[in-house]
């Protein structure tokens, strides 16, 4: 697929140009067309260069070519890189939480960070709980001597600075050399699902419920600030956005949600909205049931979409929200050119009128055994929102 | 801002540095006040 960057007319938009459509998009103006990203994962990069991923996580230069040929290959607007696990801190840290696989995929298994005894600890000062119960117990290189411990911590702070930086200085000689939009973001987490995640776990939490009701809703109402505070860097330019990833409301009963995760959720997104920042969720499985509140947040939040309806959910909140998401990844896996093509068009006629929307996939590619098909898939579908998603 | 003994607020570490009364303060605040929050966002992030 070498070359192909031409014939995707990828110098048609300028940098300055696409940086518009984003500006417009988060502020809810119909753009000049259709904003799009290229939804690989770097995994599925690393794999479509014909790199080893574990090698090119481990030596993160590498990972220059490896976008700059998603870049030639693939038209987007933004830099295609979404979430990234970088192994080296990890390592250094002794992670239980995120560990690289025999193929080099970044893992989250689960796990318990935060014992049910401990919630009184956790709501009384949430940041002494992290430093001395959580994070040694989840990251065993700092269950060790003060010494040892500074140590240890003091490599894995200069690992992560290092590594980022490298990220940082490719993915301004990509924005530079392909004229990409240049939008930074922070990731920040809705305090249910922070405490859920890593802290107690998925069935930890789904059993603190009924055992310990005040506590979970007491622990996130602890936690919001640090969450607000996560996600207000004072780095991010406009357009930028801070990241909130959903991943618990979907399995909790109507009730449960209600009381339990829609209040500080809703309390995090208006923090990042009165300080003027754009909010861009995940809205991962299915959140048909929840649309109502989705709606009651502040105009223009940014919503990608992994499952539901998409006819339903413009209806419902298309004039107040920007929508993204709905387009099946598996779909470039499964599916011909043609039913591709048709499942592009479908989402655009239906979520592209009035504007408020952004194509991206309902999820990144991962690596697959198809990375051809899947890549000349990719290809056509994104090409096809290019020439057709202009207003 | 955060009751915690890991988490010094540079108004805190003003007082318990009276060495630095004399140095910009806008410059020293700005820099001792993003380490500190450096690292609450590393932990933070840790649990993400």
């Amino acid at each position: 697929m070498s070359g192909m960057g031409e014939q995707l007319g990828l110098s048609q938009t300028s940098g300055e140009g696409r940086t518009q459509l984003f500006k417009d998009l988060f502020a809810g103006i119909k753009p000049q067309r259709v904003p799009l990203t290229n939804s690989s994962s770097v995994e599925f990069s690393i794999a479509h260069a014909g790199l080893n991923i574990a090698e090119v996580l481990w030596d993160l230069p590498k990972l220059e070519y490896v976008l700059d040929k998603a870049c030639r290959d693939f038209i987007s607007d933004t830099v295609p890189i979404g979430g990234i696990r970088i192994p080296s801190y990890y390592q250094i840290l002794g992670s239980r939480p995120i560990v690289m696989s025999s193929s080099g995929f970044m893992q989250h298994p689960e796990v318990v960070g935060l014992l049910a005894e401990e919630y009184d600890e956790f709501i009384s000062s949430p940041y002494n709980c992290i430093v001395e119960k959580i994070i040694p117990r989840l990251y065993t290189a700092l269950d060790t001597e003060p010494d040892k411990k500074a140590l240890t911590l003091a490599k894995a702070m200069k690992a992560y600075c290092d590594d980022y930086a490298v990220l940082g200085d490719i993915r301004a000689k990509l924005i530079e050399k392909y004229g990409l939009a240049s939008l930074s973001s922070v990731t920040s987490e809705a305090p249910f699902d922070f405490v859920a995640d890593f802290l107690r776990g998925f069935k930890g939490i789904i059993g603190d419920l009924r055992r310990y009701p005040g506590k979970v809703a007491a622990a996130c109402e602890a936690i919001l600030p640090y969450l607000i505070k996560k996600g207000s860097s004072p780095d991010i330019n406009n357009p930028g956005f801070v990241f909130l990833p959903l991943h618990m409301a979907p399995y909790l009963r109507p009730n449960d949600f209600e009381k339990f995760y829609w209040p500080t959720f809703k309390a995090l997104v208006e923090a990042f909205v009165e300080a003027g920042k754009t909010v861009n969720l995940f809205v991962e499985s299915d959140w048909m049931r929840y649309l109502p509140y989705l709606y009651e947040l502040p105009e223009n939040t940014v919503m990608r979409f992994e499952f539901g309806e998409p006819g339903v959910v413009k209806k419902e909140l298309g004039e107040r929200h920007i929508l993204s998401g709905f387009y099946p990844a598996t779909l470039l896996q499964t599916g011909s050119k043609q039913q591709c093509l048709d499942q592009a068009k479908e989402l655009l006629e239906i979520l592209a009128p009035g504007g408020r929307y952004w194509f991206q996939l309902d999820k990144q590619i991962l690596p697959c055994n198809n990375t051809e098909k899947v890549a000349n898939n990719l290809q056509a579908v994104l090409q096809y929102v290019y020439d057709n998603g202009k207003y | 801002m955060f009751c915690s003994k890991y988490y010094t607020s540079w108004e805190e570490y003003r007082k318990q540095h009276p060495e630095l009364a004399d140095k910009p303060e806008e410059l020293v605040a700005l820099k001792i006040q993003k380490y500190e929050d450096d690292l609450l966002n590393f932990f933070l992030g840790l649990l993400m």
